[in-house]
């Protein structure tokens, strides 16, 4: 039985009152806006039209909207119970945008449908493959998630898009305020003021975007020009295409989004129980299986392939408010939002240094969780040497990413993300040891 | 105190408006190193045209604004003589009419055509080889952004500020691709094909070589092969999607002069696959149709480097 952590405000079986349940929801959406951009990156990358672009984004949304609901109930074998929702992340994108290239948005669809039934396979089989992941290891998942939200974090705080350009002050200035103002909330908010740390933030960024220059009317333009309402569905939007060659890509994609939500579920475990010791394997199977269908809802629909938040869940735990229904307000309220072109424009349209100190914001919540999980398993010598040799190389994938681009072609999905390298060397060398110190023992 | 707050808030609203005035110039732009070295140029032109040469004392400031690690302002006049240069001070006073660079390039004279330019406030880009400043001397690609300034005597300036190996902007292809066809267009093919076919050929933006092909799919100005006796043919050229890049051009082209086209190649040290955007032009002359073109590869997003 988990034991309710005194710093929650709403717990997982509280109902918040109606208008805290909305700005909670609110707070949530924007959240999960915050990546909208990528669909929007990638039908362009295709040439494709400003309705296709607008589409796509809207199904995506409802995609999400979807998978965010599913992930907060718990129905048999579908849904951890956990507010997890999912966002367009950075995960399928490139694999996503190469299907686009090879064959257009039905090869995206269509391959994003084998992710989502790959992931839906997978999740069955996780309770089996429970001993691969002992405390330190799901920590050390936790933390590479966690690192993943790093460059976009950073880069955004920034100010820099490409590389080779200057850091642009206003954007530091502007991330540092609303990242202090953030944290200032958080440590100091008295009472229910904590629940809208990053609301609060946003505001302030927001704001300060528009008084030096960040946000400006040109960026309104295409918000301007969208309808109120308006069906997402485009005349072709069920096509599908199919391409062998592309499976290996997607299935690795799908382990990868697989492994990320993992680490999110298990770190919803550890906010929900303070007592947390190990993982509900059975839980997180079945939230993998919400996943799972919101990836192939996502290519049925006809939007692109999203993973659960990480970021979400940072902001559950920093705002003490992590009641699943508040998983079904965000969902809903996502759902609601890609019937309404003008209002889901808006959303997207975050100044980048807002999006960048949010991030920053929730991936210290991450990383305190992450040390936390490997910590609590009571280290010895050799989880030191699992979780600091995969820890190096993942990082180093990271840091010198040149140093892999020799890697021979079948080996390149290994080194194609530090998440899947670090948790695979983990895995590898924590079975190794495993099998070394039984040797060792039946030679004694 | 209110009237205080006041004033500072139309300041700032003042402030914004002027930022958003400069953003519509910008917006042709892709990345904020260029803008950013736009925004200068256009600041300096601005104080020549108050202050005049006086203006040349704050450009000469270390670590300021003007000249730091990064920037550095230069000042010709419509002469081509160098009146401020704070990197190569004992260029000033000289003519460089006759200056070229590694490849050839007239760069100085490239650079006091913009002050001979019809309006008030021009503005262009010259794309050459240039040593790299505290750096051993080896020339490397510079793209200068230039404007022309009349300070308050009438003298026409005009100043410039460059940075190394910059991101090719889609607006510096189309603007030559075009200016390239122009050129096809008023000398004719013969001489235009010549000048286009030689590397110096101030056309040529970084290593986006300005490719010409006629109708049947021959390369008629092939920078890759510049000395290839029979001509390449491109019409059966596919990308990596399978898609037959030629034919599609030929048919976007069927109603129109100019379009934008992607395609998908290998690409950078780990040959992955990249999306190149080929930005075509058609033309007509002596009943024949060409079509001239260049290409980029858009840089990708920092955080999405692998």
């Amino acid at each position: 039985m988990a034991k309710r952590p005194q710093n929650l405000i709403y717990g997982i079986d509280d109902k918040p009152p109606l208008l805290i349940l909305f700005f909670l929801g609110i707070q949530h959406i924007f959240l999960m806006s915050s990546t909208l951009v990528l669909p929007v990156v990638l039908v362009a990358e295709i040439g494709g039209a400003f309705e296709e672009v607008r589409s796509v984004v809207a199904l995506t949304m409802i995609a999400c909207g979807v998978g965010t609901i599913l992930q907060a109930v718990r129905w048999g074998i579908i849904g951890s119970g956990f507010v997890c929702p999912n966002l367009c992340g950075p995960n399928f994108f490139l694999s996503s945008m190469e299907a686009a290239w090879l064959g257009g948005l039905p090869l995206m669809r269509g391959m994003t449908i084998v992710a989502g039934l790959f992931e839906a396979v997978f999740s069955r089989f996780v309770n089996r493959i429970k001993f691969l992941f002992p405390p330190e290891i799901t920590g050390l998942v936790v933390l590479m998630v966690a690192e993943g939200l790093v460059p976009l974090g950073v880069s955004k705080v920034l100010g820099i898009n490409y590389e080779g350009e200057p850091i642009q002050g206003r954007c530091v200035l502007v991330a540092m305020i609303t990242l202090v103002v953030m944290a200032g909330v958080n440590i100091w908010g008295k009472g229910k003021i904590r629940l809208y740390s990053v609301l609060i933030g946003m505001f302030c960024g927001y704001l300060l975007s528009f008084f030096t220059g960040i946000l400006t009317s040109s960026q309104f333009h295409n918000v301007a020009s969208s309808p109120w309402v308006s069906s997402p569905f485009l005349k072709n939007s069920f096509r599908l295409a199919f391409k062998w060659s592309l499976v290996p890509v997607f299935i690795i994609v799908s382990i990868t989004g697989a492994l990320k939500s993992f680490g999110n579920l298990i770190m919803c475990e550890k906010v929900n129980d303070e007592e947390w010791k190990e993982p509900d394997m059975k839980r997180i199977a079945n939230g993998l299986t919400a996943d799972s269908i919101c990836v192939t809802v996502s290519g049925l629909l006809g939007g692109v392939a999203s993973d659960t938040s990480a970021s979400n869940v940072a902001l559950s735990s920093a705002s003490g408010a992590t009641s699943r229904v508040i998983g079904y307000m965000a969902g809903g309220l996502f759902i609601i939002l890609g019937f309404f072109p003008k209002i889901s424009g808006l959303l997207s349209v975050m100044p980048m240094p807002v999006m960048g100190a949010i991030l920053i914001f929730v991936t210290c919540f991450m990383i305190m969780s992450a040390i936390q999980i490997i910590l609590s398993s009571g280290m010895d010598t050799k989880k030191t040497f699992v979780i600091g040799i995969s820890l190096i190389f993942g990082l180093s994938l990271d840091i010198l990413p040149n140093l892999f681009s020799s890697v021979p072609y079948f080996l390149r999905p290994l080194v194609d993300s530090s998440l899947t390298l670090s948790t695979v060397l983990a895995v590898v060398l924590n079975q190794v040891f495993r099998i070394a110190k039984v040797q060792v023992q039946i030679s004694e | 105190m209110r009237k205080k707050y006041s004033l500072t808030l139309i300041l700032i609203f003042a402030a914004n408006l002027s930022y958003c005035d400069n953003e519509e110039k910008l917006s042709l732009y892709m990345y904020e190193d260029t803008r950013q070295l736009v925004s200068l140029v256009e600041d300096a032109a601005t104080l020549i045209e108050e202050k005049g040469e006086e203006a040349f004392k704050d450009f000469s400031v270390k670590n300021s604004k003007w000249f730091n690690d990064k920037y550095y302002l230069f000042v010709y006049d419509t002469t081509a003589k160098c009146v401020f240069h704070p990197i190569e001070p004992y260029l000033v006073g000289q003519d460089m009419s006759q200056f070229k660079d590694l490849d050839g390039r007239p760069v100085i004279m490239m650079i006091a055509d913009v002050g001979k330019k019809p309006q008030p406030k021009e503005s262009g880009w010259v794309f050459y080889l240039w040593e790299e400043p505290w750096k051993l001397p080896i020339p490397c690609w510079k793209s200068s952004y230039l404007r022309k300034a009349i300070a308050p005597d009438g003298i026409v300036y005009v100043v410039g500020s460059g940075l190394y190996n910059m991101k090719k902007e889609k607006a510096f292809i189309q603007e030559h691709v075009d200016m390239a066809a122009e050129l096809i267009m008023t000398k004719g093919k013969d001489v235009a094909f010549a000048k286009l076919g030689d590397r110096s050929c101030v056309l040529h933006v970084l290593d986006a070589y300005i490719t010409v092909q006629d109708s049947k799919g021959d390369i008629v100005v092939d920078p890759a092969f510049p000395t290839l006796t029979e001509k390449r043919n491109m019409s059966n050229f596919v990308d990596k999607t399978g898609r037959n890049i030629t034919q599609e051009v030929v048919n976007g082209l069927k109603n129109k002069d100019c379009t934008w086209i992607m395609y998908i190649w290998p690409s950078g040290d780990a040959n992955r696959l990249a999306r190149h955007m080929l930005y075509v032009r058609k033309i007509k002359i002596d009943n024949e149709i060409f079509y001239v073109y260049a290409d980029l590869v858009p840089a990708t997003p920092i955080w999405m480097k692998r």
